[in-house]
């Protein structure tokens, strides 16, 4: 084989690896759940805190504050933030402390009216009883209540509606400032918002998060007011985009670095090419398992997995580094294969724990990493020496001493790396030999 | 300070409109009571943003002043109108005078958005220093009426629309009034 091929096939082998990515991401159905890493429920009462925790309303609640303006401005705000935000799906619950009367009754428990309020459980609905309700219905459409009490009289002659509204009244709801609720010190106006996506479904929080912002850019005008959010949706959303920054410049950093740091090892350009295959395999390999086998896969899983199977990265350098000049790419990898397959092997029986443990994440996990590590290693066994190129490298690329130019003061860092075997394997540091147990064929 | 009043209360709900009888009191700024004498008993205490109804053998009833649009309006220009306190009343609402000193007719129209939408104007009526008539028009539901010092004593036994209308818009008051 040329290596003119040889090069085609590892480029082939990347076009693969692409496909099969784009094909993995398309199923890709990535969950912020952490209840995905809690132990599954076993009686009733486990999986009903383990439903609320993500779905109830303790998780779908969101905070928010205005501040930095006067509390008249604010308060106007904030009126007019609930009635853009209500008038969304996204939110089943929009509330400031505003006074909207019944409508702040949910629709569907209005027909229950009679059912909810204690009066009839000690009251007879006779026609005496009715008749002095009644009596007081005329003198509350001639007093200032009129307004507040005429929609629900054809419907409600005893005004069990408001009985219910007033036995519902929180005993220590937040302070009223100009109609609306407002913190202790009077310098924040408060809103409570109930999404409809449950607390860690991302998207929806993001898309309610922000609804929230763009409702508020609308309602401030030219206001020097702040928004302030806060609740599991707000941490969840925050959480995620910070991590998928940090993920982002980090890795990307690790890949140069990577890159560059198989370069100089290897003083070919096609090493970082060759030595990324098998982890790439290795991770997709994981995550389409994952996607095949579970329903989402959670982002921990992903993250951290990736982590674990990073150790492959080791494999085509331990057999980088066993090529010598004019010896066969595949005799190294038989060379190297026991060993390799011992320790993948034993990693995966100590992940295999992992499926036991009845927690859908480490689940995840498990699976991720010992199809990684396994693909990772065949990958290296089995393909990859028949990219290498025979004269392709003389183990890490090692100048002679007394060709190193004078001016040349810095060491890179396979140098730095290459010094420290030289010590290692000096023959008169036996002391050292003794310290390090060193696999011969490492 | 106290002045008569008569009310005049429509609502679908209701055959004929109700006609109420009593008094408004300000015992003391920032404080606005109304008491109805006919044809039942009820004390109404308008204090701090806050309405108290209290009727005879029932534990009084709280609610906040602004879902009673039509009192608030009540309320601001009462007091503002009795102390003479203009700037008070043009912080709420624009202000249109027309007529004469003898038979003026001043009317508000809400500034603020939350009570616009539920009040379209209060319409006072009056002669010289008397306050004689409120219209309040909110904008679901029917015109509210009040008659107030002279025209309400004008009004004692006066059950016919127009006819009140008249002494509302102060015409024919003569009559009764002397």
């Amino acid at each position: 084989m040329t290596a003119r091929r040889r090069l085609v096939l590892a480029l082939a082998w990347l076009a693969l690896l692409l496909l099969a990515g784009w094909l993995v991401g398309q199923r890709l159905d990535l969950s912020g759940d952490l209840r995905k890493f809690m132990p599954s429920a076993q009686t009733p009462a486990q999986r009903l805190l383990i439903d609320e925790l993500g779905e109830g309303p303790g998780s779908r609640l969101l905070l928010v504050a205005l501040s930095g303006d006067d509390a008249e401005t604010l308060a106007s705000q904030s009126a007019a933030l609930r009635e853009r935000l209500a008038a969304q799906s996204r939110f089943s619950t929009v509330a400031n402390g505003g006074d909207d009367g019944l409508d702040a009754i949910a629709e569907r428990l209005r027909p229950y009216r009679y059912l909810l309020s204690p009066t009839l459980d000690s009251q007879r609905l006779d026609a005496a009883f009715l008749a002095d309700e009644l009596a007081a219905r005329v003198q509350d459409l001639g007093s200032p209540m009129a307004s507040l009490v005429e929609p629900l009289l054809p419907s409600d002659p005893t005004l069990e509606t408001l009985k219910l509204a007033e036995s519902w009244q929180p005993s220590n709801a937040p302070q009223r400032l100009h109609g609306v609720w407002f913190d202790r010190a009077g310098r924040e106006a408060l809103l409570v918002l109930e999404t409809r996506a449950a607390g860690f479904d991302p998207t929806g929080q993001q898309g309610a998060i922000d609804a929230i912002h763009s409702a508020f850019a609308a309602v401030r005008g030219d206001s020097p007011a702040r928004l302030t959010l806060s609740g599991p949706g707000a941490f969840s959303v925050e959480i995620g985009s910070r991590t998928a920054r940090e993920a982002g410049w980090i890795g990307t950093l690790d890949s140069l670095i990577f890159v560059l740091l198989l370069w100089l090892a290897y003083r070919s350009w096609k090493a970082p090419l060759l030595g990324a295959l098998p982890l790439a395999s290795g991770g997709l390999a994981g995550l389409g398992a994952v996607v095949l086998g579970f329903d989402g896969v959670h982002g921990i899983t992903v993250a951290f997995g990736f982590t674990l199977i990073g150790v492959a990265q080791d494999y085509p350098i331990h057999l980088f580094s066993h090529q010598r000049a004019g010896l066969s790419p595949w005799a190294s990898a038989r060379a190297l294969w026991p060993t390799l397959g011992t320790g993948v092997v034993a990693t995966g029986i100590a992940y295999l724990t992992f499926l036991v443990s009845g927690v859908e994440g480490l689940e995840q996990l498990a699976v991720f990493t010992i199809v990684g590590l396994g693909t990772a290693a065949l990958a290296t066994r089995f393909v990859l020496p028949g990219l290498i190129d025979t004269g392709f490298s003389d183990g890490p690329h090692r100048r002679p001493r007394d060709q190193r130019p004078p001016q040349e003061l810095m060491l890179s860092a396979d140098e730095v790396a290459d010094q420290i075997l030289q010590v290692i394997r000096a023959p008169d540091n036996t002391w050292v030999k003794e310290l390090f147990v060193y696999p011969a064929h490492l | 300070m106290r002045t008569g009043f008569v009310e005049l209360r429509g609502s679908a709900l209701l055959k004929a409109p109700l006609r109420i009888e009593g008094e408004y009191q300000r015992p003391r700024d920032g404080t606005l009571v109304r008491e109805v004498r006919v044809p039942y008993a009820e004390t109404t205490t308008i204090r701090a943003g806050e309405v108290q109804i209290a009727r005879a053998g029932k534990s009084p009833r709280t609610f906040s002043l602004s879902r009673a649009p039509e009192l608030g309006g009540l309320q601001a220009s009462f007091g503002a109108l009795l102390s003479g306190d203009r700037a008070l009343l043009e912080q709420h609402y624009r202000i249109a005078v027309d007529g004469t000193r003898a038979r003026w007719v001043m009317t508000l129209t809400p500034k603020q958005p939350g009570l616009a939408a539920q009040l379209r104007s209060v319409v006072l009526r009056g002669r010289g220093a008397e306050l004689r008539c409120i219209d309040t028009q909110p904008i679901k539901g029917d015109l509210q009426r009040t008659l107030l010092a002279g025209a309400a004593r004008a009004a004692a036994g006066v059950s016919d629309a127009s006819a009140l209308q008249a002494l509302c818009h102060g015409n024919g008051n003569g009559v009764a009034a002397r």
